[in-house]
């Protein structure tokens, strides 16, 4: 596939929250969703988390036979590297890059980073693809956790049920979504993109 | 000063002697599960005599690994392909001739039901599972090619 | 997940929405779900139980990165446990078994390890609470997974080892064939969410 069709697929077709649920309904971190920060900090974090599980899964552990311990290996030599990287960027002060370091650190240690660099490094992507889809994978979590934002401001204005208040309702609107963008067919991208 | 640095090192040293210890451990129990999916891959193809042999592993998100099946009249290569979808997956034994061309494919084991009865709409159920057989036919066809070689 | 005084532990699931959005992409079937609760549940009490002592011999700088190494090994054994047990099950599960290292009962567990003392504020074993919200999740992830199928399929896939599961058919069509795909799982959970909060507030729980 084409490096365009493989955005579109990461993006669209195979969104990291809607398709794989990685990560969580938006909400919980220092950022909100929507801003710069946020979406650059996804990007690098996703980018950079797969890099060092290609390297450590394909060149390292595979050859060996050991294929199954990179995630073990990603937790004991990655995650620190991450961490310390991230910590290095929030510099005192402000600025983009500090929102930048603080939002990445909140984001490391989850379900997203983790499983974003175990479909990178396990879905038969060669480096520039697998960096490529991750990064794409951060960013179509992005637009998602932003559109899912705006909703989530409508809804605490709206006259919701009781019981559905919140996480009912959000779940919901994330099932709608995900619904949409399971309109997105894979073999219609690879037939447009390449 | 020294003697804090020392004693941080030490502290270092043992972790890191754990954690490896713990890395050894589960590495020995992953070499002992890969020899247990050997064997029941192996099984998949192991059916009227036929010799089943590793042929190589392959890096691959659908399959691990290729078998050279050998019968009295024929040489076919055989890999247990895995095919997933946001709805499910299933395990499909394929054969293939050593010129990469698809011969059977046998339903193995699913974690999806209401699954098409034929084959080729097995294939059809799960998207990207015709570029899984792609993959493995090209697999195939590089690894005959490999021993053909060795042999002449 | 605190409990109340009057005895009352809320669903980490239902309540807490601990671990929620990756259940949804495994809870297809009653058989992935199961065993993706199980394992959630036996590394989350694994954690339980061997995290507080290794914090009291390792550094305070180290005990992040060794905590979370160990979460990744119990996650991984699990795993290689699960290969053996059914392949096809471990193929459906894909990611979701090494994403056990951190899954949102692991983390919440070694949070709640960090704070001294093998009893809480409220008397109750860390423990025990521990025990008590891994089970819930468990038969929560089971219950999702059982209804997903059974609505979605009208089978019931179960756990069984090996390569053929057996399978329990309850319907000769599938009924809403949406629920088993990831749309139709976070509309589901919405659902149950909800029911389980209309039915605590009617039997006087107040629930986060």
């Amino acid at each position: 596939m084409s490096y365009i069709g493989i955005v579109v697929t990461s993006v669209f077709v195979s969104n990291a929250l809607l398709t794989y649920g990685l990560g969580s309904v938006p909400g919980r971190g220092r950022e909100r969703p929507g801003t710069l920060a946020s979406a650059l900090a996804l990007t690098c974090v996703n980018a950079l988390a797969s890099f060092f599980l290609w390297a450590v899964r394909n060149l390292v552990l595979y050859p060996l036979g050991l294929g199954s311990l990179d995630i073990l290996f990603f937790t004991l030599l990655a995650v620190p590297l991450l961490r310390f990287l991230s910590r290095a960027a929030t510099v005192p002060g402000g600025g983009l890059l500090s929102r930048v370091g603080e939002q990445a650190d909140d984001l490391i240690v989850g379900s997203l980073v983790f499983g974003v660099a175990l479909i990178a490094s396990r879905g038969g992507y060669t480096l520039p693809e697998g960096l490529v889809a991750s990064s794409a994978a951060g960013l179509g979590y992005w637009l998602v956790s932003s559109l899912l934002e705006s909703i989530r401001e409508r809804l605490e204005l709206s006259d919701v049920p009781g019981p559905f208040k919140g996480a009912p309702a959000m779940l919901i609107s994330v099932g709608l979504m995900a619904l949409a963008f399971s309109g997105v067919d894979a073999a219609f991208v690879k037939g447009l993109t390449g | 000063m020294a003697a804090d640095k020392r004693e941080r090192a030490m502290e270092n040293l043992a972790v890191a002697s754990v954690l490896g210890f713990l890395a050894f451990i589960v590495g020995a129990l992953s070499f002992a599960a890969d020899s247990n999916s050997l064997a029941v891959e192996r099984s998949a193809f192991d059916r009227d005599g036929r010799a089943v042999a590793l042929a190589g592993h392959a890096d691959d998100p659908a399959f691990d690994r290729v078998f050279r099946i050998q019968s009295d009249s024929s040489l076919a290569f055989g890999a247990v392909l895995t095919f997933r979808s946001p709805e499910g997956s299933a395990l499909v034994g394929a054969l293939f001739s050593p010129n990469g061309e698809l011969l059977e494919l046998r339903l193995l084991g699913s974690c999806v039901s209401r699954l098409p009865e034929k084959t080729q709409d097995l294939i059809g159920a799960f998207p990207g599972a015709g570029e899984a057989l792609a993959r493995a036919a090209d697999r195939v066809r590089f690894l005959s090619r490999a021993s053909q070689e060795a042999e002449s | 997940m605190t409990e109340g005084r009057d005895g009352f532990t809320p669903n980490p699931v239902l309540a807490g929405l601990v671990g929620i959005c990756p259940l949804i992409a495994v809870s297809k079937s009653l058989a992935e779900a199961s065993i993706y609760g199980l394992g959630a549940a036996l590394c989350a009490f694994a954690l339980g139980a061997l995290a507080p002592p290794l914090r009291t011999v390792i550094a305070d700088r180290l005990q992040v990165p060794a905590l979370l190494t160990l979460s990744s090994a119990l996650a991984v054994i699990y795993g290689l446990c699960v290969r053996v047990y059914s392949p096809a099950i471990a193929a459906g599960l894909w990611i979701y078994l090494p994403l056990l290292a951190v899954s949102g009962l692991s983390l919440s567990t070694l949070r709640r390890s960090s704070f001294p003392g093998r009893f809480g504020p409220d008397g109750q074993s860390r423990l025990g609470a521990v025990s008590l919200e891994a089970l819930m999740f468990l038969f929560s992830a089971a219950f999702v997974g059982a209804a997903r199928e059974l609505i979605g399929l009208g089978t019931l896939t179960l756990p069984a080892p090996g390569m053929i599961l057996p399978r329990v058919v309850l319907a000769d069509f599938a009924p809403l064939r949406i629920l088993v795909s990831p749309a139709g799982g976070f509309i589901l959970l919405g659902f149950v969410i909800a029911a389980y909060r209309a039915i605590a507030r009617v039997g006087g729980r107040k629930l986060p």
